[in-house]
């Protein structure tokens, strides 16, 4: 159970594909989903193990083209590409989130044409919040992927507890909450702590929780590492996954807080512990909504809160190339930054960092301009 | 074979396109007319899926954004307009529907004008937004932006795409979604809606719809009476006049000609129909006439398209006219999956007995778009007809390369005189 005492965290993100062999070797299905809404507790207690799929480290690029056009979203493009490369194989089952965006919701369609042996399923959301009629038929989804994951994956030797599986989470997720303020305290460099925001998603909850409590502590002994004090920057965006980018331009050490699909948005809630799918689906609808999400005002006063509770001097637009649903809400961000005064960059980059130069001495030169 | 623009016109002309295009002028004169709110009306903005039939019974009149960056493409300023937007924050990535708009509302120029009648230029203002995702993801985030530049209420009609079922429980939510947007309605114009006049305005879509469907269903005949850029501009008031009963005379005169063009034998072009071409995806608005056209010329015919056949769909009539509703805005053709997309083409390919398909790739619009390499490629395996894929986009110039396309079509050309 310890896989990640026995190397290091590098070894799981850099050698993320092989990692997953490693993972699957535990014996319980793998199932790999694509966004922060999928319920990861039912599926691990449906006894799988959901693993989020990440775009990191392919070495092939370009194949893709054969099935799926350039406009894509890149990040897509770079997950077709790493599975063309067999990259996914691991998996037992991948659940695409539908009712989401554009290019995912083709995607889902694309991938089943090009992988017809590996299992899928579409969960579909609906994109309103605040409804009744919204949290019956999410619960209704909700219920047929029960149904379905069961008849698929029949072997469950513990039951369907939920309640039990959404403790699991909530440890996790509270655990982060904790580093996440080593890093706001500059006890924690920002690129380390995403580094284990991906590992929680990518290992096997048990595992998780272990390890970060173990770093929670280790970072509670040894002394703040030299972390620059001001400016305070957020970092706001969508599904953004390349730590590398955090690991190589120094500059992002002035990242105090997120507003990342992989990131806050992911952690800053629990969930009620009950065993009803009612109040389960309505407690995901209440969550910070990602910008596939019809509420783009809950969103915004999320970010508002974030930037005066952790003092932001600063705040950084991460846009991924071809993601609609965040170029379109970057306007409106800007828009109420600008009433804010809070000054802004704009950045937008691909998951293969092409442009980690450019992005370099932009934020350098915007670092310097609010210094 | 080798392309050259034909500057000769080789479409035969459609007499009864001018009574479309009158009834598209006087709409949209009706919707500028200043007296408009003293008469009870309100304006609104929807998008081109979402339910009109319930605002034409409230006498709240639907102007579509989508539409005007039609009408702005045809008239060549959509790249303009799309650069005013760009300049107010809009990636160029984004729709360039949903850019011409901003552009429009943003552009200190004029905006371009809905009709040769049309002094001002860009739809009137709207009162309410409606916006139905049943045709993309990008309505959402558009209508969201538009309800705060003109600080009004929008109304979300939320359609989850359809997998290969549909389950009672995703009726339910479409439903009672229906329920919430008739109280939205009633709020807005502060009163009831009246349930008789509600049953007509869905009597006169179904009466439109089906003449569309006619009209559409006559071009399988050869030659084909008509052709794309026909059914384009023909297609503008079953969009948005739908339940209008203005329209019904209008498009029993365009089938009498249509019908007429089929007795008499008469093609939608001038010169023999040589090959004929399955159209997917919206068009190049820009380039409309050029293109089709300068293809016709060639004795390229199009007698079937996707776009036109999505208002083709009739309207379901039961009792429960919102569970009516709900299955029909539904059950929408980019609501649904890619092999919903890769057999309707196949049976439209056979219907219609096309030659080959071509693929417009709109950089502009991912859920039309994405996933044409691998349609084309099972199209053809399911029908034996070859297919092209061209790129470009229905408003954007900057991102149509023509000699690109003319190669291609060229290449498909070849490739099935080859087989002849
Ligand atoms: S939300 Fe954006 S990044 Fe995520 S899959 Fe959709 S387009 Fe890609
Ligand atoms: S993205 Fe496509 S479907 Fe949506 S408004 Fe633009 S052109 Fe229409």
């Amino acid at each position: 159970m310890d896989l990640i005492f026995n190397y290091t965290p590098h070894y799981f993100l850099e050698g993320y594909t092989e990692s997953l062999k490693v993972i699957q070797q535990q014996g319980k299905p793998l199932l790999g989903y694509f966004t922060n809404r999928i319920p990861v507790e039912i599926l691990h207690a449906l006894n799988v193990n959901p693993i989020r799929m990440l775009s990191i480290n392919s070495s092939v690029q370009g194949a893709s083209e054969r099935y799926i056009q350039t406009f894509a979203c890149s990040w897509l493009r770079q997950i077709m590409d790493i599975g063309l490369n067999k990259g996914y194989a691991s998996f037992d089952g991948l659940i695409f989130s539908a009712g989401t965006c554009d290019s995912l919701q083709n995607l889902s369609d694309i991938w089943k044409k090009v992988f017809p042996e590996q299992w899928t399923y579409n969960l579909t959301f609906p994109v309103l919040t605040d409804t009744e009629a919204a949290v019956e038929y999410l619960q209704n989804e909700f219920d047929t992927l029960i149904q379905n994951i069961s008849q698929k994956f029949p072997e469950n030797p513990d039951g369907f507890t939920l309640s039990n599986s959404i403790k699991l989470f909530n440890i996790k997720r509270v655990n982060l909450q904790k580093l996440a303020s080593l890093v706001s305290e500059r006890k924690m460099r920002y690129h380390e702590f995403f580094k284990l925001l991906l590992l929680g998603d990518t290992l096997p909850i048990e595992t998780v929780n272990s390890y970060l409590e173990k770093k929670i502590s280790q970072n509670e002994i040894t002394n703040p590492p030299d972390i620059p004090d001001s400016p305070r920057l957020l970092l706001t965006g969508g599904m953004f996954d390349n730590y590398l980018l955090f690991e190589h331009v120094s500059d992002f050490d002035y990242l105090v807080t997120d507003d990342l699909s992989f990131g806050t948005r992911n952690f800053n809630f629990t969930m009620p512990q009950s065993s009803f799918l009612q109040g389960y689906a309505q407690a995901y609808l209440e969550r910070t909504p990602d910008p596939t999400a019809f509420d783009m005002e809950k969103r915004w006063k999320g970010l508002e809160n974030s930037i005066h509770n952790h003092q932001i001097d600063g705040v950084i637009l991460l846009g991924i190339k071809f993601c609609d649903p965040d170029t379109f809400e970057f306007v409106s961000i800007q828009n109420n930054l600008k009433d804010l005064d809070i000054p802004y960059l704009n950045l937008e980059t691909s998951p293969d960092l092409s442009n980690l130069q450019q992005i370099e001495t932009r934020l350098s030169a915007f670092i310097e301009m609010i210094s | 074979m080798s392309f050259e623009k034909e500057k000769k016109r080789v479409y035969r002309r459609l007499e009864s396109l001018q009574s479309v295009k009158n009834s598209q002028a006087m709409y949209y004169l009706q919707s500028k007319n200043p007296y408009l709110h003293d008469e009870g009306k309100k304006i609104a903005w929807v998008t081109s899926g979402a339910p009109v039939e319930f605002l034409i019974a409230m006498d709240i009149v639907p102007l579509y954004p989508e539409q005007y960056g039609a009408i702005a493409g045809a008239a060549k300023d959509s790249t303009r307009l799309c650069q005013v937007a760009e300049s107010h924050g809009y990636s160029p990535d984004l729709c360039a529907y949903a850019r011409t708009s901003f552009g429009s509302v943003f552009s200190p120029d004029p905006p371009t004008p809905l009709s040769e009648i049309d002094g001002m230029g860009g739809l009137a203002r709207p009162d309410m937004l409606i916006a139905g995702n049943n045709i993309c993801g990008t309505v959402l985030k558009w209508y969201q932006d538009l309800s705060r530049i003109f600080n009004i209420p929008l109304f979300l009609f939320d359609t989850p795409p359809l997998g290969d079922t549909i389950p009672n429980y995703y009726i339910d939510y479409l439903t009672s979604q229906l329920g919430d947007y008739i109280e939205f309605l009633e709020e807005q114009m502060k009163r009831k809606m009246d349930e008789e006049t509600m049953i007509e305005t869905m009597h006169h879509s179904r009466q439109a719809v089906e003449l569309w469907t006619q009209i559409l269903n006559l071009c399988k005949n050869k030659p084909s009476p008509l052709n794309c850029a026909d059914r384009f501009l023909l297609m503008a008031p079953v969009v948005s006049q739908r339940g209008d009963p203005e329209i019904v005379p209008v498009y029993e005169e365009v089938l009498s000609e249509v019908q007429q063009r089929v007795d008499e034998g008469l093609g939608a072009i001038t010169v023999p129909e040589n090959y004929r071409f399955l159209f997917d995806n919206i068009p190049i608005w820009f380039n409309l006439y050029e293109f089709f056209n300068s293809l016709s010329a060639k004795g390229v015919v199009f007698p079937v398209d996707t776009y036109t056949q999505a208002w083709s769909h009739q309207l379901a009539e039961t009792e429960d006219l919102l569970r009516d509703a709900a299955v029909t805005y539904s059950n929408i053709y980019l609501n649904k999956t890619i092999q919903h997309k890769i057999d309707l083409i196949s049976t439209l390919v056979n219907d219609y007995d096309c030659d080959g398909v071509l693929f417009h790739s709109m950089r502009s619009c991912k859920r039309y778009s994405l996933g044409q390499p691998i349609t084309r490629r099972e199209v053809t395996e399911k029908t034996g007809r070859p297919g092209v894929i061209v790129e470009g986009d229905m408003c954007d110039s900057r991102n149509f390369s023509e000699e690109q396309a003319w190669t291609r079509i060229e290449a498909l050309l070849e490739l099935i005189n080859d087989e002849r």
